[in-house]
């Protein structure tokens, strides 16, 4: 291999990822002090409790995974690579369900299907009991499910005809190649969307608390709200544990040898398989999802809004800060992203960038209300005039997405062949018209993807913003979850479909980039 | 549009850059505390920053470079914590602002302003008043197994109450009692919004609330057959009166502005503007209340002092703890 890599390029690289690791662990850092000390101190909570929390924290988290992340494979390759009717409308709209937050789709789920709910009402028995386990796994399903269709859906359009058409001279049926020929060359983006799923659902709050279910992350929201911040310390450092363990075996599990990818053809229409009878069928299948992860909450927002007087003087200004924050931070990391895959990539056996790897990814999983106090005592102490000022809040909010873009873009940059950066260098070019020329213009899905995550995520995001906010600045996610868990509904869903509103927007300017 | 963005982003960063203002943490709602706000900006001419919504932790980690100058607190046992850690500063208060000593700090960190009872709600269509518990002891009685729904133990009201239970009780029978509670409650939840809708909906005949959910229920459009219980009345030890109030924070920035706001804000009539907006009902009773079938006076109250209740408060949670209470939601 001949790589232009000197020792000035190699000691700037270390450096660069090194210091980024220590950025983003700083959350990290703040509980593994007080953590390691509840080990020794707090016996009552960890004989008692941990186990439960275990159990429940897994399932909850295995069986969201499992079905979120084969839906929105499903979901993907019906609207990529099949003669769906109206294909076009449905890759925007099943990204769509990202920008309800899982909070407002368990509101209108108890709505629904609590004891004596909205069903109740209609035909007088109650046919589901939406709070505990399962209802959690269902509506957790629907809120996360897009993570995986997206990912799967830039995969999908990335791999061109030559798989299928070889697969099919060769006399397998369309079946068998999807199966045993387009499955495994999915695997990867499938691992990054399982994971990204994954930790998001062992971190969420919201729609697990409202749906009056345990699990490591509500534990510890309810010890802060005692004060007990070393108990919360303790099951944070635990969940970290877990978090890690997770990201660990799928770094071992993952089967490597299948990200190759045709580059070369780019501008080629992926191949389509005709779903002849199975086509209604599967327009319905769509049309369910996307009503029960859409639709249907924000019909609820909406009969909310419609039927009450509003306070439209109260929603411009966290519309405007809430939209100015979130991309602020999804541009400061869609920015950073090509550059630290592309050193990933080139250095991907030194020890600098391996370590960079583990951290962001268990990061993640890190619920935000330790992350927000981390950051907090970090900048009261060290951030001088700073302090007091919308930079910590951006800060955190860049830690706490970072784990999440890098995922959601990674597996492209993992599948692009090495063999065209070899030809790069050859050719005489440096390391930085590599990335310019070659680099970016082919990872550059990912990267969009990873743009559209972070900003939809951080107008959701709340315990960041409650911590962190200066005074004075009024956000979107804020002030729905504020109205929102005191049960005033309507003007809540003042500022929850606003959150959708800005989702609808973006999401086709930046689809049509990717 | 880049430019417009960016300008709007320095606006904004610059905007919320540390100023000469006098900064107000809320953990109740915005659109509550803004006509106080207004007001006393009218009055006082001094410029207020608000944040509402804003987590005791959070106050408690800023404690060594504070950014606020007054928190306003729907809850005592958060003032009372934030005294006991230090985080709070004694303000001259005039004695004669009407609002018994009981509901106030003795240093003046805190004065309480409006009530929030421990009451319980029922649902008129399932359950009748006589049918009702009469006293909170009672709800650990076989009588109303899965009848009922209570917040989780670690929610700050639930503590405090089960603190001032715990001073009248005392640890042996407190502890007894919730571990029945426990057993016998439909469901345990996360907040009391969440009861009022069960018990308004008719998941559950009652719950056990802050009387303030109660009105809120009542104002609902649907699910609103519900009545109020004010427990432990006639020969018993009385409800009790958790309350909502303001502190002084610990903070060098604007001490004195803030030592107005206090003074300002614990003058009856402005007392009278502090509870309108949340149909909570003055813990002074010589103020006119938003409630009309409710005044502090109506009703027998528990006699105990709250700023007793901070260091009975960290106690209290290792009693929920012992009980099973602390983290369960289900």
């Amino acid at each position: 291999m001949t790589l232009p890599s000197d020792r000035q390029t190699k000691l700037l690289v270390r450096t660069f990822f090194l210091a980024l690791a220590f950025l983003l662990s700083i959350p990290l850092l703040s509980i593994i002090a007080p953590g390691l000390k509840g080990f020794f101190s707090s016996i009552h909570i960890l004989k008692t409790q941990t186990f439960t929390l275990l159990i429940n924290s897994l399932t909850v988290t295995i069986a969201v995974t499992i079905l979120a992340t084969v839906l929105g494979f499903i979901l993907a390759f019906l609207t990529v690579k099949t003669d769906l009717p109206g294909k076009k409308y449905w890759q925007i709209a099943l990204v769509l369900p990202l920008s309800v937050p899982s909070y407002i789709g368990a509101i209108a789920y108890i709505s629904l299907l609590a004891p004596r709910g909205l069903i109740y009402n209609w035909i007088g028995v109650d046919l589901w009991n939406i709070y505990g386990r399962d209802g959690v796994i269902f509506v957790l399903t629907l809120s996360t499910f897009s993570y995986s269709y997206l990912i799967c859906r830039f995969r999908f359009k990335e791999l061109g005809t030559q798989w299928e058409e070889s697969a099919l001279d060769l006399g397998q049926s369309p079946f068998t190649t999807l199966i045993k020929v387009m499955t495994p060359l999915c695997l990867p983006a499938l691992a990054n969307a399982a994971l990204l799923i994954g930790l998001y659902t062992l971190a969420d709050f919201g729609s697990l608390a409202l749906l009056r279910h345990n699990t490591f992350t509500t534990a510890i929201f309810y010890q802060l709200e005692t004060f007990d911040w070393q108990n919360a310390a303790l099951l944070g450092f635990i969940l970290l544990g877990i978090t890690f363990l997770i990201v660990y075996s799928r770094d071992r599990l993952l089967i490597r040898g299948y990200g190759y990818r045709e580059t070369w053809k780019k501008k080629k229409q992926p191949y389509l398989y005709s779903l002849g009878w199975f086509r209604w069928p599967s327009f319905l299948f769509l049309s369910a999802t996307f009503c029960l992860s859409f639709v249907f909450p924000v019909l609820i927002m909406l009969t909310h809004f419609l039927k009450s007087q509003r306070e439209w003087i109260l929603l411009w200004e966290p519309l405007l800060n809430g939209f100015a924050i979130a991309f602020l931070v999804a541009s400061i990391i869609a920015t950073a992203l090509p550059f630290i895959h592309y050193g990933s990539k080139i250095f991907s056996q030194d020890f600098s960038t391996k370590l960079f790897q583990r951290i962001t990814s268990s990061l993640y999983g890190i619920p935000g209300v330790l992350t927000a106090l981390g950051v907090l005592f970090l900048a009261r102490d060290f951030s001088g005039e700073l302090y007091g000022t919308l930079a910590p809040l951006a800060l955190a909010l860049i830690i706490c997405f970072f784990p999440m873009a890098m995922e959601a873009s990674r597996w492209e940059s993992q599948s692009l062949s090495f063999k065209l950066m070899e030809t790069s260098y050859n050719l005489g070019q440096g390391h930085l018209s590599t990335l310019r020329k070659i680099f970016i213009p082919l990872t550059k899905g990912g990267v969009y993807a990873g743009f559209l995550f972070v900003f939809v995520g951080t107008l959701k995001e709340l315990p960041l913003q409650l911590f962190l906010r200066p005074p004075g600045f009024k956000t979107l996610s804020v002030e729905l979850w504020v109205n929102a868990q005191e049960g005033f509904y309507d003007q809540a869903a003042l500022y929850g479909l606003s959150i959708v509103l800005l989702t609808v927007t973006i999401t086709p300017l930046i689809l049509r980039r990717g | 549009m880049k430019i417009v963005l960016l300008t709007i982003l320095l606006f904004n960063i610059s905007n919320y850059a540390r100023g000469k203002e006098l900064v107000i943490y809320s953990s109740r709602k915005e659109k509550f505390i803004r006509p106080l706000l207004d007001q006393f900006q009218q009055d006082s001419k001094i410029k207020v920053r608000l944040l509402s919504a804003v987590p005791v932790m959070r106050v408690l980690a800023e404690q060594k470079r504070p950014l606020g100058n007054i928190y306003i607190s729907n809850d005592v046992s958060q003032l009372e914590f934030l005294r006991i850690k230090g985080a709070l500063e004694s303000a001259q208060v005039d004695p004669h602002i009407g609002i018994p000593l009981k509901y106030r700090a003795k240093d003046n960190s805190w004065v309480g302003l409006s009530a929030r009872s421990r009451i319980l709600i029922y649902n008129t269509s399932l359950i009748s008043k006589e049918e009702m518990p009469k006293t909170l002891w009672e709800l650990g009685d076989p009588r109303f197994k899965k009848a009922f729904a209570i917040t989780r133990g670690s929610n700050g009201s639930m503590i405090t109450h089960i603190a001032a239970l715990s001073n009248v009780w005392g640890e042996r029978k407190t502890t007894e009692w919730l571990r029945k509670l426990t057993k016998n409650a439909g469901a345990i939840t996360k907040g009391h919004t969440e009861i009022r809708q069960a018990v308004g909906r008719g998941e559950f005949k009652f719950g056990l609330i802050n009387n303030y959910y109660y009105h809120l229920q009542k104002k609902e459009k649907k699910h609103n057959q519900v009545a109020p219980l004010y427990p432990d009345q006639a020969n018993g030890m009385g409800v009790f009166v958790n309350s909502a109030g303001v502190a002084l924070l610990k903070n060098p920035q604007n001490l004195s502005e803030a030592r107005t706001f206090i003074k300002w804000v614990t003058k009856p009539q402005n007392q009278t503007l502090f509870t309108k907006a949340t149909y909570e009902v003055p813990l002074n009773p010589n103020i006119k209340s938003p409630v009309p079938e409710e005044n502090i006076k109506q009703y027998k109250t528990m006699n105990i002092s709250l700023d007793s209740l901070g260091h009975q408060w960290l106690k209290s949670r290792k009693i929920i703890e012992r009980a099973g209470l602390d983290l369960t939601v289900r």
